[in-house]
This record gives structure tokens, sequence and C-alpha cells, in this order.
């Protein structure tokens, strides 16, 4: 539950990114799959997978488009990421940036698929997809290099360390 | 009671299905579905404001860039307009010290050849009774040397250096200078001070107030017939006639003075 708030301002920042005073290319950025990869680091695939849903649907809803297929595409992506990472035992950088690219990359794919099954148009296409993928695992890359500073600067190693020195 | 338990996975996976039906129902009907239209009501408002926040950020960004940049030019037009008020200050200064030049070669058209237009750079009128000004040996200035103001004979040089000169004013107690009196008989001798007098006249010598007082030149510093100041009342001594004088040149008000270079033998 306590990722919820995080997903609502992941979503909140969803719509700044699609503000026209925002750099254009950072408006096909999936900010709430960040989120969603957040929590499936530790937990089980079909609890990430429900946070994938929920995100999912907001996001279509926030776009305008039919509700339904990113909240189905989420939930794929989520439980994948937390199978992945349970699996690979996957850590740090290497979990940011590999798994936001996963669950990007499900999303586009199963949300094509979904609309295609359906006799219908996706709403982007191959650019457009790779785009999302691309703005969606910048942002891994920036909260990875947050994640390590962060470690860096206020772990207990650290703390140590800078002990040890002043002595 | 029967208890139904489904597994989270389960649920899911019949959540997604759900959600696939629900979709190809909204994709069918093309018009959208009451839970779109919901979202989009709650959405919209959400990034409109958004964008309108993003764009006042923006404006209070720029607003402030514009604020810095015109306290700035500000700062840059005072120091302009103190620069010029200075400026023109020395201009006015200069322009004074032009004109004043230009009255005393006017005033002394005889004396050009021999002149040194300097500038007063320091006074002490009420201490030492002393000019400085900005002209010194090498400009041909050398002790004694006369000094003029528009009006008269100001003083003379008493000390000298490379390029600056002290002018020893009338008014100094110690100064003195051979004197006569127009349409008066005789030489007198002009005695400085506070109160700069004539002495030295003949007993009972009728002075008008108000008479032109020249040099003579007998003492050799000073060329004859310059303007020294006007008589007063004169008071019959015993042995001499005192009289005041009413010194000509305004020491206050020089800027520009004209010493006169000594004639080589």
């Amino acid at each position: 539950m306590k990722y919820l708030p995080w997903l609502g301002l992941a979503l909140l920042l969803q719509v700044v990114l699609s503000s026209p005073e925002v750099f254009w290319f950072l408006s096909p950025a999936q900010l709430w799959l960040l989120v969603v990869v957040a929590f499936a680091r530790r937990t089980q695939p079909a609890k990430a997978g429900w946070l994938g849903l929920f995100g999912g649907l907001a996001a279509d809803g926030l776009r305008g488009l039919a509700i339904g297929p990113s909240g189905i595409a989420g939930a794929l992506a989520g439980a994948a990421v937390a199978w992945t990472s349970a699996v690979f035992e996957l850590g740090g950088p290497l979990f940011w940036v590999g798994g936001t690219f996963l669950a990007a990359f499900v999303v586009e794919v199963i949300t094509a698929v979904l609309y295609l099954s359906l006799g219908t148009r996706p709403p982007h296409g191959v650019i457009g997809a790779a785009a999302a993928v691309a703005g969606t695992a910048l942002f891994a890359l920036v909260v990875a290099a947050g994640e390590w500073w962060w470690g860096r600067t206020f772990s207990p190693e650290a703390r140590r360390r800078r002990a040890l020195r002043r002595r | 009671m029967a208890r139904l338990a489904f597994r989270p996975d389960l649920a899911l996976a019949l959540a997604c299905l759900g959600l696939y039906v629900a979709t190809a129902a909204q994709v069918r009907q093309g018009q959208g579905t009451a839970l779109g239209f919901a979202f989009q009501s709650l959405s919209q408002p959400l990034v409109v404001g958004t964008t309108q926040l993003v764009q006042a950020a923006k404006d209070w960004a720029s607003g402030r860039q514009d604020w810095e940049a015109i306290l700035a030019e500000l700062q840059d037009l005072r120091q302009q307009v103190a620069r010029l008020s200075e400026e023109n200050q020395l201009l006015a200064s200069e322009l004074l010290v032009l004109r004043q030049g230009h009255q005393l070669l006017a005033a002394f058209p005889s004396l050009q050849e021999q002149a040194v237009l300097a500038a007063v750079t320091a006074r002490d009128l009420l201490g030492s009774h002393t000019l400085t000004v900005d002209r010194g040996r090498i400009h041909g200035v050398t002790r004694d040397c006369p000094v003029l103001g528009p009006e008269g004979v100001l003083g003379r040089v008493d000390q000298v250096t490379e390029k600056t000169a002290r002018v020893q004013l009338l008014t100094h107690p110690a100064a003195a200078a051979a004197a006569q009196i127009v349409g008066v008989e005789g030489e007198a001798l002009l005695l400085g001070g506070e109160r700069p007098r004539l002495e030295g006249l003949p007993p009972y010598t009728q002075v008008p107030p108000g008479s032109h007082v020249v040099t003579t030149g007998s003492e050799g510093v000073y060329p004859p017939g310059l303007p020294l100041g006007v008589t007063g009342e004169p008071k019959l001594g015993a042995m001499f006639t005192e009289v005041p004088v009413k010194l000509s040149a305004r020491a206050e008000a020089a800027r520009v003075v004209m010493v006169l270079r000594r004639q080589r033998p």
C-alpha cells in the first residue's frame, strides 16, 4: 500500500511530462512503470502484477485511451520484472535499468498485441513504442544514479568510512 | 459456510481477462464508455491545472530573470549617471578655468609674453595666506615671480618645486610692495596683513578715498602699473599718513592665476 502514493505522484509527473512546456522527448516516458518496478524488487509476481494493473488502468484513463490494455500490460510487466529479479537476483543499477527496460518493453508489446487482437490500431507505432521504452529507461538511469549517490552518501558503510577517515 | 479463496495469480489473470473483454467492448462501441468519460472528466482538470502550473512556474522564472536584468540595468544606469555627473562637474570646472584664463589674458595683454597661466590646486587663505598652483620650475616659474588675478596683483611666488609653486598673498603679514596712489605724489609701501595699508606717505598727504593704488616696481618684484587696490579713509599719523587699502584681487575666487616669469638680466 505504501507504493500507492508513489504511483499517484508518478502519474501526476506523467501529466507534467505531457505538458507543452516540457521537452517533447520526455513525454512518451511511462513513469508509473518505475513505481511498479520498484515494488517488484522485493515482492511476489502476483502482487507486483496487481500494482501494474492499477497503474496501467490509471495511465490509460489519463491518456484518454480505452481503459484496459495498459492495465493488462502493466500486470504482466510487473509480474515479469518480479519473477526476473527473483530468478536472476538482480540488484542495484542493473536491476533499475534492466527491470525498467523489460517492463517498458513488455508493456509496449502486450499493448500492441492486445489492440491488434481486437482488430484496431495501437495508439502508437514502432517509433512511439521505442520512444516510450527509451524514455522510461532514461528515467530509470536517473533513479539508479540517485540511488547510487544516496547509498554512497548516507549508507551506514559510507558513514563508517567517513568516521574512519576523520581518525 | 463455503469460503471462496482465489490464488492471487489466478485472480490477476481473471482480472486481466475481464479487462480484455471490457477493452473489446470499448473498442467496438467506439464512442467511449462511462468509465472513460469519468476518467476523462477527472483527469482533464488535472492536465489543464498541471499545464497552467508549469506555465506559471516558467513565467515566474522568466519574470525573475527579467527582474534581475532590470536591476542590473538600473545599477548600470546609476553608475553611468554618477560617472556623467562627475564628468560634468569636471567639465564645468575646466570651463571655469578656461574662462578665467581668458579673462586674465585679456586683462593684461601687454604681459602675455612673460605670462604663465597656472591653475590653483590648493589654497589656505586664513592660515598661511598662500595659494598653491600647478606650475613650477620646469615651466619657468622662479621665486619672487609676481602672481596676478583678473582684478590685480595677488602676491608673489615664495616657494617653487619642479611642478608646483606656492604663492604668498598680499594678505600675508610679511607681504609688501612698493605702491603709488594714482593722482597723488610720492611713493608708499603697501604692507600686507589682514588689513593691508599704505605707509610711508608724507604727513598731511591728501588722499581721496577710492583712489586706485598701483605698483611702482621699485622693490624689484612687481612690474610697474599693476593694480593693487583702492584706498580707504586715510589716517593722519605723526610722521606718515597711513592709508587703508582694499585689495583688488580676490584670492578666494581665483581658479587660474597668471604667473609672470622674471626677465633674466
